[in-house]
């Protein structure tokens, strides 16, 4: 299993009907899904779901044509000035986009954050902050 | 300490490891009353042991003074965890002489020489159940085992300042503005550590659990009303082969099917099973019970697997 987070951006889920018809368009891959996380934002409803990994590529794009977005890049960003390199965050990444280099100093892979916020509180020096 | 997930969804592990002072002389040879330190960027003193010390299980504590005016925010800073309150990252660094050979040979200490308990924070009580001994290298490595699970671990004290530290204070010691000292008094190395004993024993459900009736969930209906009767218990507890937990079905559901005349156990099974675990403490189980109104809470191990039963007859 592996976790995606799906931003529904305002407008999109408009009453009941739109939201069913957004957990078929999963459910028609006749998968069992999880849901860890459902928020909503000035951005619009984030839903963080697990799912089996060989699946990933198909549900993405069946997404994508009713304009759910996946996997938004870059929803948080690293504060330098305050991150101390403790690395309490990194254990909550599910897709090592925070790790150590080999100075076990911090690195912050754009590329492989999918979103999920998971490490927004874990911070106990408030250094990441979301977009 | 440590946003932790669920079901094992992580671990923390605190301390710099090898580079701690304190697991580089456990004998406190060089350690104690008096001894200069690095104490947030600037000269502080070791007072002596910290309230925690406990030096038995090797896990010694210190009681320090410094200078504030001396200290720069580099190496003295604040922190916030969440939903643990506020704390305080400190940079100390402790010079140790090496004064013998065994000194030396302590001073050497690597990472997967320094072993470490796991233990399970979901587990609300002061003596939590440890899972494992662990070394500093596995825990560093990111991952750790647990029962086959890879399990990501970090830490929560900067590694990079620890050395960033070491290197400072060994610059001092060169340059000749750091002096070392011989402490007045080393940290004793023999006393225990007492928490605040639970006067009344907590009971869990593993001391009381019994074994658990079995159907499996291809079996007919008599074969259930059978085992009620010749086990005279009222829960039948449903699994499949590999004994994971698929329902339960009581003697009052058999006979109202009886009744209703239905001759499917499918249909009569209750699916949605409130479960217990051997470490949960036995007042929590019975609220579950209560609070469902239900009379038997299945014991499951971490994978759902039925290890036992209890009722609400063993709780009297």
């Amino acid at each position: 299993m592996t976790i995606i987070n799906v931003t529904l951006p305002f407008g999109v889920i408009k009453d009941i009907g739109d939201y069913s018809r957004f957990i078929n368009e999963i459910l028609k891959f006749n998968i069992t899904l999880n849901i860890l996380k459902l928020s909503t934002g000035s951005n619009g409803t984030n839903l963080l779901i697990d799912i089996p990994e060989n699946r990933i590529k198909s549900i993405t794009e069946s997404l994508k044509k009713i304009n759910i977005i996946v996997n938004k890049k870059g929803r948080v960003f690293i504060d330098d000035d305050k991150c101390i390199d403790c690395g309490a965050c990194i254990s909550l990444c599910p897709t090592d986009a925070l790790n150590f280099d080999i100075e076990e100093r911090l690195n912050f892979y754009f590329e492989k954050c999918i979103g999920c916020l998971l490490c927004l509180d874990s911070c106990p020096r408030f250094a990441i902050e979301e977009m | 300490m440590g946003k932790l997930l669920p079901s094992f969804g992580n671990a923390h592990y605190a301390g710099a490891g090898c580079l701690n002072p304190l697991s580089n002389d456990p004998d406190y040879e060089t350690i104690g009353i008096g001894t200069r330190i690095f104490l947030g960027g600037g000269i502080g003193y070791v007072m002596g042991e910290g309230s925690q010390h406990n030096p038995r299980d090797r896990f010694g504590t210190l009681f320090l003074k410094g200078d504030l005016k001396q200290m720069s925010s580099e190496f003295l800073l604040g922190a916030c965890y969440e939903k643990y309150g506020t704390s305080m990252f400190v940079g100390v660094g402790v010079p140790i002489p090496i004064l013998n050979e065994g000194l030396a040979r302590k001073t050497s200490i690597r990472d997967e020489e320094l072993l470490t308990d796991v233990v399970d924070y979901g587990v609300p009580r002061r003596e939590r159940p440890k899972l494992k001994e662990i070394s500093y290298k596995e825990l560093k490595s990111g991952h750790i085992d647990l029962d086959g699970k890879k399990v990501k671990s970090s830490s929560l004290s900067s590694l990079f300042y620890a050395r960033k530290i070491a290197e400072i204070l060994k610059k001092w010691i060169e340059s000749g503005e750091f002096l070392l000292n011989p402490p007045a008094e080393t940290l004793p190395i023999n006393t225990l550590f007492k928490p605040m004993k639970q006067t009344s024993k907590l009971k869990f459900v593993k001391d009381i659990k019994r074994e658990a009736v079995i159907c499996f969930d291809d079996c007919d209906l008599k074969m259930v009303a059978k085992k009620i009767i010749n086990q005279s218990m009222n829960h039948i507890v449903i699994t499949n082969r590999e004994k994971i937990l698929m329902g339960i079905v009581t003697s009052f559901d058999v006979t109202k099917a009886i009744a209703e005349d239905k001759k499917d156990l499918n249909k009569i099974i209750t699916k949605k099973v409130i479960t217990t675990s051997n470490n949960e403490p036995i007042d929590v189980a019975a609220r579950k019970m209560k609070s469902n109104e239900i009379s038997a809470l299945p014991v499951v191990d971490e994978n759902n697997k039925v290890i036992g039963i209890i009722t609400s007859e063993e709780m009297m």
